[in-house]
């Protein structure tokens, strides 16, 4: 089966469904605390599915059907994938929040191909729970203020260094229904 | 739609309740501590506009959310 390349974005409808009314209602009724919760939570439900899969299976990659906000190459990822994908992303919002917090300007064209997964490798979990663990701590001690300071998304609309912390939990939290999504398959598989 | 999709927008949905929900709940609580201490009757429609202007104010503070 043919899927899209990477970069090729969401359908339409998706896309301006997040971008005009998640967006603007994520920033009513979320805070730094909030998102930082429920990040910490999806990391362990992440940590606490992954390590229910065999570490054979880790680096399986299999075909799934769409899951809601991902794009189609993405479709037929393993779970290292994810997690890599997840901690090569995770890095670059750290990065971005890090400068606008600074109101700094962020000049490196973020571009989705770029945070793609591309090695696959074992024992990614290990590398994925340290990376987020240095995350937590980050904004544990950033002083909360908004920053004027904004950054685009190539998707959706300006963040500023806020709205990509909340985008941090939004999109792990989309990732570990993928994660999910390819447990199942995988289970499938094996029946 | 998969159902996986179907299940992370209802989770999604969930998440923006449980969010109002606690909001809602934070001010009723700030609400009926001066009810209690100004010894005023507790009204819930003074409740729900008292709601309704957090969430405008949120809308516009600390940052205009439709820009």
């Amino acid at each position: 089966m043919q899927l899209q390349p990477p970069g090729a974005g969401l359908p339409n409808f998706e896309r301006l469904f997040i971008k005009n009314i998640l967006v603007p209602s994520v920033r009513i009724v979320f805070t730094w605390d909030i998102a930082l919760f429920f990040l910490k939570r999806e990391i362990s439900i992440i940590k606490k599915l992954v390590s229910g899969v065999e570490s054979s299976k880790l680096q399986h990659k299999v075909l799934i059907e769409r899951t809601f906000a991902i794009e189609d190459d993405t479709r037929q990822f393993s779970i290292n994938m994810v997690l890599e994908h997840l901690t090569i992303a995770g890095r670059a919002i750290k990065m971005v929040i890090d400068t606008l917090s600074q109101e700094k300007e962020f000049t490196t064209e973020i571009k989705i191909e770029n945070v793609k997964p591309h090695e696959n490798k074992i024992n990614q979990l290990e590398e994925f729970l340290d990376f987020y663990n240095s995350y937590f701590d980050f904004i544990s001690n950033l002083p909360k203020k908004q920053s004027k300071t904004k950054k685009r998304h190539p998707w959706f609309v300006e963040f500023n260094n806020f709205d990509w912390s909340v985008f941090m939990y939004m999109h792990t939290f989309i990732h570990r229904r993928q994660i999910q999504a390819i447990i199942k398959e995988l289970n499938n598989e094996s029946k | 739609m998969s159902q996986n999709s179907i299940g992370t927008v209802t989770r999604i949905v969930l998440i923006f309740l449980s969010l109002i929900f606690f909001w809602y709940f934070l001010i009723s609580v700030c609400y009926s501590g001066v009810v209690f201490i100004l010894d005023l009757e507790f009204s819930f429609s003074s409740l729900n506009i008292l709601f309704s202007l957090f969430i405008v104010f949120r809308m516009f503070y600390p940052k205009n959310v439709f820009r």
